[in-house]
């Protein structure tokens, strides 16, 4: 316009400036989280919690199936440790939702900022998704060094662990920005709502229970989510194949239902979840973050 | 673009809020209307890029909302907005990268990162050059009176300090268009002065910068805006300069009373005397002496007043005629005066 110093920097193209805000925030979000005042406090979040809930698995385990530890064991316990990844990436962006707008009181100044909430949010799950991945991966040690816990470095499909673990991902952090999107319209105890549906998927994710042992209604919800897969493709990969009772018992699969598919099929599977659940939860977040400026929900302090 | 756009274009622009009802209140005794609460009610503005312009108004005027309105961060309930061009609801990317805001009175910010971290993470969400932000960040500070502190967490800072890193924060990005919101809020005098140099400074800077101030201190308005919009229950009264305002009142003279024994009530005479337009009052405890401020009809209307006082019971003390400042100008539209809302 003139030789005055032009106001507006903006260089960089917008797909540049999505990784600088992701990798700002995931900064940000490792400050947040390596902020432990108490090292004590991590220590018992993060590594004596996780690892208290699968002892009691093994103490349930041991009460209801004798000391034989057969591979339903192995079901149980690789699912329960990878289920701290799935809790993790669901509840995380919610949290930081409520995080940034109730206590730093800064969302409205991001949101007023030239970033994509995506990049940002996405960027922050990072350190606690990288705590989930690490306490799993201490919890799936732990199982094999001392309670019976058949896994070995030598039998992990470590092709379709990555595989599977890269497919997940999408999924999981979708599901996460769903809910980041409803704690962004919700009023009162928003803190809770990831951590609730976290739990509700428990059930029909085929954590514990495979869906051929759930009733009709829940085993069709089951089959619909997409974790389910996931877990699957994740427990074959880390057991070295699929899990069956033991010879015993029939040899039969632990969940005849999912042995239907094949590892390849698995994959697929979750492919198109992830494609179908990157673009609902674009197009849901854009929407309801709609809603929420409408409603002046952006800056609203709940007091939750 | 031929001609380069105003910094900020409203067009009858307004905000409802629904209300949850209370629960006691039953549904028969609240009208749908009481449940809705109109806050911006159609406000008609024109900015120029460079100017420092102010919006004052007593507390739940609706300047709060419209400078979240005008940063996209709500949603008009009706009429349109514009910021250098830019609609407020189709393109708020690009009034994004453009702006930046200010609240004060809050306590805002990662106490977990240290007052320069907090800064230079901002200047990266706008794409600073990192130099050029430290660079930037270390003139802020020091201006602030922060240069200290600058690797201080934000969790041990005052609120006022807290303020003043946010202050800068809304700087560092070096905005075409700054919203600040009551900046001045609840800083101690000295750094509140140093904050409006340095604003001033700014503008002074690059004409092509543009700043929407609101303030409570009717001093800081006259003396920062070249521009004043007063507005009250979500509407514009007046806009012009504060020269212009003063000068609407220049037929009406204002005139300074002190006077002894007087009751609530019979203050309460005094101002429905014909010919009273405005009158605010402040009570001195050391001399129990109400001091009263008048703005008249004519000059006449004086002796009247002189009168109402005496058969109130009231002694006069003391009666001087004065220039209209803005706070009179203020009283006039608004009908009460700022000071009693400040010091609620
Ligand atoms: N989120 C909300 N929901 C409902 N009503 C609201 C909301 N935010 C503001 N209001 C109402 O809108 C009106 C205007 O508020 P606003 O914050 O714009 O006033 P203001 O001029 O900034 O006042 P102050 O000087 O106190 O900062 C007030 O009556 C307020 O109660
Ligand atoms: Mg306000």
């Amino acid at each position: 316009m003139t030789s005055l110093p032009k106001l507006h920097r903006f260089n960089s193209t917008s797909l540049e400036h999505e990784w600088r805000t992701f990798r700002i925030a995931a900064w940000l979000g490792w400050q947040v989280e390596s902020n432990w005042t108490v090292p004590i406090v991590f220590f018992i979040y993060a590594i004596l919690r996780p690892i208290s809930t699968a002892l009691i698995l093994l103490l349930m385990y041991i009460v209801i199936a004798g000391n034989h530890r057969g591979e339903y064991f192995d079901y149980l316990y690789i699912s329960n440790a990878l289920y701290l990844i799935v809790m993790q990436s669901i509840a995380n962006m919610s949290w930081t939702v409520l995080e940034d707008r109730e206590h730093y009181r800064m969302l409205k100044y991001i949101y007023t900022a030239p970033v994509s909430l995506f990049a940002y949010l996405i960027g922050r799950a990072v350190a606690r998704l990288s705590i989930g991945i690490s306490t799993s991966v201490l919890l799936l040690t732990v199982g094999a060094l001392w309670m019976g816990l058949h896994l070995s470095l030598l039998s992990v499909q470590w092709g379709w662990l990555v595989t599977y673990f890269a497919l997940g991902i999408p999924v999981l952090l979708s599901f996460g920005i769903v809910i980041a999107g409803l704690a962004l319209v919700i009023t009162r105890n928003g803190e809770f709502m990831g951590e609730i549906i976290a739990s509700m998927l428990l059930l029909v994710c085929s954590v514990y229970f495979p869906p051929d042992i759930l009733p009709v209604i829940l085993r069709k919800l089951s089959l619909a989510m997409p974790v389910t897969y996931w877990l699957e493709g994740m427990r074959r990969a880390l057991a070295g194949g699929l899990l069956r009772y033991s010879a015993a018992m029939g040899g039969r699969p632990i969940s005849p239902r999912l042995a239907l598919y094949s590892n390849s099929d698995l994959a697929m599977i979750l492919a198109c979840f992830s494609v179908v659940g990157v673009t609902i939860s674009f197009f849901f977040y854009r929407w309801i973050e709609g809603v929420a400026k409408a409603r002046g929900m952006i800056d609203r302090i709940t007091g939750f | 673009m031929s001609q380069s756009p105003l910094a900020i274009k409203t067009d009858n622009v307004g905000r409802i809020y629904k209300k949850k009802a209370a629960k006691r209140v039953s549904r028969a005794s609240s009208p749908d209307s009481s449940r809705q609460l109109v806050a911006l009610d159609g406000v008609t503005l024109e900015v120029e890029k460079g100017e420092l312009f102010g919006l004052l108004g007593p507390n739940g005027a609706g300047k709060t909302t419209l400078i979240k309105v005008l940063t996209t961060l709500l949603t008009p309930s009706f009429g349109s907005a514009e910021v250098l061009g830019y609609d407020v609801v189709r393109e708020p990317k690009a009034i994004r990268e453009r702006i930046n805001m200010v609240s004060g009175g809050e306590t805002s910010g990662y106490g977990i990162l240290t007052v320069k971290e907090n800064l230079w993470m901002f200047s990266q969400f706008y794409g600073v050059p990192t130099k050029e932000a430290h660079r930037r960040s270390d003139e802020l500070l020091a201006r602030l009176e922060l240069t200290g502190m600058k690797d201080t967490r934000v969790s041990g800072l005052s609120t006022g300090e807290r303020q003043r890193m946010n202050f800068c924060r809304g700087f560092i990005t070096d905005p075409e268009v700054l919203f600040l919101d009551e900046p001045t809020l609840g800083l101690d005098v000295h750094i509140a002065r140093v904050t409006r140099e340095f604003t001033r400074e700014w503008m002074r800077k690059n004409p092509e910068r543009t700043v929407l101030l609101t303030t409570h201190y009717m001093a800081e308005a006259d003396e920062l805006c070249d521009r004043i919009a007063i507005i009250d229950k979500g509407r514009v009264l007046a806009c012009d300069t504060p020269e212009n305002l003063k000068r609407m009142l220049q037929a009406q003279p204002v005139f300074q009373i002190r006077a002894g024994g007087l009751s609530e009530s019979g203050i309460d005479g005094i101002r429905s005397t014909t010919g009273v337009i405005g009158l605010t009052q402040e009570f001195d405890l050391e001399t129990s002496h109400h001091s009263l401020n008048l703005i008249l009809q004519e000059e006449s209307v004086i002796s009247d007043v002189v009168g109402a006082i005496g058969a109130a019971g009231g002694k006069l003390v003391g009666l001087e005629k004065h220039e209209p400042t803005l706070e009179d100008v203020f009283v006039k539209l608004v009908g009460r005066s700022l000071k009693e809302d400040v010091t609620e």
